[in-house]
């Protein structure tokens, strides 16, 4: 392959990465690029890894690497009698993006998080955050497993069946006029897995003679599926489907006296026969919802807007939902070909045409901070990460885990008044961005470039960005910029945006000053919260 | 000044309307105005005589359980409504009784956790509006049942449901809200630039956008601004220029761009806005939460409108967590009281600004709930009851048709999600009368409305707001003919856009 290697701003910067070896897979600025899509942020271990071994093994070995577990850091605390709360939740979260071994599975966990979302915004998860921490793991588990295994392990996840509510579930009683809770079996169609209309494979609107679009099921169809979701609870040493002790961090287990009887009606002309047991019913339910054709672009769009683009053209969402329905082995709903269909796509990789108007996504709002704490190598002397992010909902309007609702932060189609609804172009990233966020985010980021991020009355507890490179480069703004543009921009800045920024710098003389501005102006610009 | 930072400021003379002073002047009345009226009359008389109107829209999203928010409390309703409702009735002698003005031959009681909505009843300035819910046409159980009747698109889906009460176009995905195309309309009436008519306090929603200026939001505290932007020590000033230069250069991405104006639009709203809404200070108490500090922050910036040149605006302030799927007799407990003392504060704030024939506060949400139990609490539905105040609001009386409760009534699809017999559409255009939106212009705001109501009537759509024959209409504005710019005609150049 052929790359633009001779772009002067790589000269001083890769003065301060390790050496890139000769005949490199990958220049240093597409590594830099691709790591925007496929880690929660680009930093020089991962820039450099890429550039030496290329997209393909890189993602082999992320594929292969041991995982960051979420849970087990604060069932260490528990054991040692420390408090577990959610702040705790938070700091074990940090501490696996920023530091675990495994930067693409944290990235496509947090996408998928985003999608079968369940929040601590709702008091009883947030006061279960080791269930939350081991729901995570569960997605960190299936990231590049089976999108099968994932969506009957999410089903069964006492968390999940906690925020929408199959938790204790019961059977109807006609005698009462109860029928089963509707909740879990709508949105695990809406949300997790067909959604509400019929799709061609490449995601478009599949439409009937009239042109109008095609449901995919209507409210008979939850009524049926709302049968199929009852009988579940805590799997409590003490088996009661009412009042059996809550366990928060295992698979909730069936009760078959609480499960509907008889036979139950699935789409597209499937039953479930009666006399079945009620896992039985459950697993039929998933598979029905599995074998859907519409699993493969629905999903595929979504985790490519996650990690690519808004946009997709209908060709890319054909190119992963074709390797949804096929891993290349005969295997449906191996979502490490997906992300491996999603990250080596032509129109993933091709490099950015400056012509274009409105490929890539806007950077959400949230990862810009941990951007930061993953490329400046954020850490705190004691190796902690106590990091509380209590004002994160209202600065940046998002927080991983705490969605306001099952909907996430922003609907995939969501879509801002102005040029970009005009042109009937999706930006679902903007839908957090207002006038509060935008100001709010920007100031946080500011602390957090030149403070901490979490404030601490012991200091040795305070997460901080490591920014001595560029301290050690501050009295050259040009080569300080450069350097910033490579591992914030991937080597993308204008010359224009470039030039204020550097502007700026040469008006201050103080080293860390110098640096603290050049930082903040390149993740305030809005070249870098644009990712093409 | 880059091209993009002037401001259209361009008077639209043609599209104001003028509606006169009388606040709660005649909803069914035709406002009109004359174009023999000279601008500087008009201004003269707008910053004079007090014309400015608030709407204000509490959206209870997740969809609230309404049937036990306004409940039937004679016997023999009773009886059917605690049959239907199983485990989520409430206690019969619990129900805080009211009287509504007209009777129905029924007697009915609030949610015992709601006195405060119970006194603003009383007092004629809250009203109810029972069973309101999407229709794209009028709808029969026979044709629900033979699919004979289009149907709202998304029908008990939340992301839908909640898109369609705030755009009142149920038969598409509109993105465009009722008070963003309001806007359209009313908003020259503002002389300010920089701020939206349109406020939120809860960030992006679908009621106040697709106008020519997005939404402005802002928190509980109000605007915010950036650290340090326009300070005066040589490193602010450095930062200052650098951010003015990244925010005001033209980006051909289209998400630059938007991504640029959001910032610019925010630091430029915060200049107007920070320092008028400082200015204004408030008595009254309000509680501690979240729903009574948005509407504090609400009163105060209704409190600077002068200030900030405001005679239109609508506000968006939501209130979450109403999908109760289980708990809902235990939620509701806590959360009702939280919005009916919210709405009485808020009410005797507006009296302490002396404003409250300026304002009407409406409730919405996604969707009324089943009336039938799954056991521990409700699902998604269709009709529900609603709440209106103000000082406007022909208030201590009940509108719409409160429909019987048993299963299997003539409008229940099944499990007790009932058919809707107001629809948003007729709730919507008595709200945009009220607000001043001419009859002439009231499809702009509601499209489909001609299926549920004659927008020529000289009734008004439902009622609940001040009708023609207790209040004022205004005087000598009939016979000259009135000039409207027409929507697709020479738009007005888009300011940026502002979030």
């Amino acid at each position: 392959m052929l790359h633009v290697r001779a772009v002067p701003c790589l000269v001083a910067a890769a003065a301060l990465i390790a050496p890139v070896e000769a005949g490199a897979a990958v220049s240093p600025r597409e590594a830099s690029r691709f790591l925007t899509q496929a880690t929660l942020g680009a930093d020089w271990e991962e820039i450099e890894r890429v550039s030496r071994i290329g997209y393909e093994d890189w993602l082999e070995d992320q594929f292969a690497r041991p995982i960051g577990y979420h849970e087990p850091d604060l069932l260490r605390r528990a054991g040692i009698g420390e408090d577990v709360g959610a702040s705790e939740r938070r700091w074990s979260w940090w501490e696996q993006v920023i530091e675990g071994p495994d930067p693409l599975r944290q990235r496509v966990a947090l996408a998928l998080s985003e999608i079968f979302v369940v929040s601590d915004a709702v008091s009883t998860i947030r006061g279960e955050p080791i269930g939350l921490a081991n729901y995570y793991d569960t997605l960190l588990e299936h990231s590049f497993g089976n999108y099968r295994d994932l969506l009957r392990d999410v089903t069964l996840h006492p968390i999940m069946g906690a925020y929408l509510s199959h938790l204790r579930n019961r059977r109807s009683d006609p005698s009462r006029g109860r029928f089963p809770d509707e909740n879990y079996a709508r949105e695990i169609m809406q949300l997790f897995s067909i959604g509400l209309f019929e799709l061609r494979t490449d995601g478009t609107l599949a439409v009937d003679g009239t042109g109008a679009p095609i449901p995919t099921y209507d409210n008979d169809d939850i009524t049926e599926f709302a049968k199929i979701f009852t009988g579940l609870a805590f799997a409590s040493p003490d088996p009661d489907f009412r009042r059996g002790t809550p366990v928060w961090n295992r698979p909730m287990r069936m009760y078959d006296a609480y499960h509907e009887p008889g036979a139950k009606r699935l789409l597209r002309g499937r039953y479930v026969p009666p006399g079945q047991t009620g896992m039985q019913d459950i697993d039929a339910a998933i598979d029905n919802l599995f074998e859907h054709p519409n699993v493969g672009p629905f999903i595929g769009r979504r985790l490519i807007q996650r990690l690519v683009t808004s946009n997709p053209s209908p060709e890319y969402v054909g190119r992963v939902a074709a390797a949804f329905d096929d891993d290349g082995r005969g295997v449906r709903g191996n979502l490490e070909a997906v992300v491996r269909a999603i990250l080596l796509d032509p129109e993933a990789r091709a490099w950015p045409n400056r012509a274009e108007v409105s490929n890539g996504r806007l950077r959400e709002s949230f990862l810009r901070r941990v951007h930061l704490a993953r490329a400046f190598n954020a850490s705190s002397l004691a190796r902690e990460f106590p990091i509380e992010d209590s004002n994160a909902p209202n600065d940046f309007g998002q927080r991983p885990l705490s969605s306001p609702t099952v909907f996430n932060f922003f609907l995939p189609d969501y879509r801002p008044d102005g040029p970009i609804a005009d042109a009937a172009l999706t930006a679902p990233e903007f839908q957090v961005i207002n006038s509060i966020t935008a100001i709010a985010s920007a100031n946080a980021l500011r602390t957090q470039i030149d403070r901490a991020m979490n404030f601490e009355s012991d200091d040795t507890f305070e997460v901080r960005l490591d920014l001595t490179d560029e301290i050690a480069l501050a009295a050259n703004a040009a080569a300080l910029v450069d350097r910033l543009d490579l591992l914030l921009t991937y080597g993308h800045m204008s010359a224009r945006t470039r030039q204020i920024v550097i502007d700026a710098v040469e008006r201050l003389s103080d080293p860390v000053e110098r640096t603290r501005l050049a930082v903040y102006l390149v993740v305030l610009s809005p070249e870098y919260a644009i990712v093409k | 000044m880059s091209e993009r930072d002037r401001r259209d400021d361009t008077p639209a003379v043609s599209r104001r309307s003028f509606l006169g002073q009388a606040s709660c002047a005649a909803v069914g009345s035709t406002a009109l105005m004359s174009t023999a009226l000279d601008l500087g009359m008009l201004n003269a008389l707008a910053s004079t005589s007090g014309d400015y109107r608030a709407l204000v829209c509490v959206f209870l999203s997740g969809g609230i359980d309404s049937y036990n928010v306004l409940v039937p409390t004679g016997d023999a309703e009773y009886a059917e409504y605690a049959a239907v409702r199983d485990d989520l009735a409430l206690p019969q002698a619990s129900l805080l009784p009211i009287t509504p003005a007209t009777p129905d031959g029924r007697s009915y009681g609030l949610h015992a956790g709601m006195p405060e909505l119970r006194s603003l009843f009383a007092s004629g300035r809250a009203a109810l509006v029972a069973n309101v819910g999407t229709l794209v046409e009028p709808t029969t159980l026979a044709q629900f049942r033979d699919r004979s009747v289009t149907l709202p698109l998304g029908l008990f889906s939340h992301s839908d449901q909640a898109m369609h009460w705030q755009s009142s176009i149920p038969d598409a995905r509109a993105a465009s809200g009722w008070a963003g195309r309001m806007e359209d309309i009313l908003g020259s009436l503002n002389s300010n630039t920089n701020i939206s008519m349109n406020i939120s306090l809860s960030g992006t929603n679908v009621f106040q956008s697709g106008g020519q200026s997005a939404p402005y939001t802002i928190g509980t505290n109000g605007s915010r601004g950036l650290r340090d932007y326009g300070g005066t020590s040589t490193a602010a000033r450095a930062r200052t220029d650098a951010v003015d230069g990244l925010l005001g250069m033209t980006y051909q991405h289209l998400f630059e761009q938007t991504y640029a104006d959001a910032m610019r639009g925010a630091l430029d709203a915060h200049r107007d806005f920070g320092s008028a809404v400082e200015g204004v200070s408030l008595t009254t108490p309000f509680s501690q939460t979240r729903l009574s500090e948005r509407l504090r922050m609400v009163a105060r910036t209704i409190g600077a409108r002068d200030a900030l040149g405001m005679r239109r605006q609508t506000f968006f302030v939501e209130f979450g967590g109403w999908d109760h799927h289980d708990e809902v007799l235990v939620s509701q407990q806590q959360m009702l009281p939280v919005l009916s003392a919210a709405l009485a504060e808020f009410d005797a704030a507006l009296g302490e600004l002396g404003v409250r024939d300026q304002v009407t506060t409406f409730t919405a949400s996604d969707f009324g709930r089943t009336l039938t139990s799954n056991g521990r609490g409700s699902d998604h539905a269709w009709g529900g009851n609603h709440i209106v105040t103000g000082g406007c609001v022909r208030g201590g009386d009940l509108y719409g048709s409160y429909p019987s409760l048993y299963p299997g009534n003539e409008l229940d699809t099944g499990r007790g999600r009932l058919i809707p017999t107001t629809s948003v559409d007729e709730y919507v255009a008595e709200l945009a009368l009220w607000f001043g939106v001419p009859r002439t212009d009231l499809e702009l705001v509601v499209p489909n409305l001609r299926r549920f109501y004659d927008p020529g009537a000289s009734a008004p759509p439902i009622g609940f707001l001040a009708s023609p024959s207790s209040a004022p209409t205004p005087t000598a504005r009939s016979g000259s003919p009135r000039i409207r710019r027409p929507r697709t005609a020479a738009p007005r150049t888009r300011s940026p856009r502002r979030f």
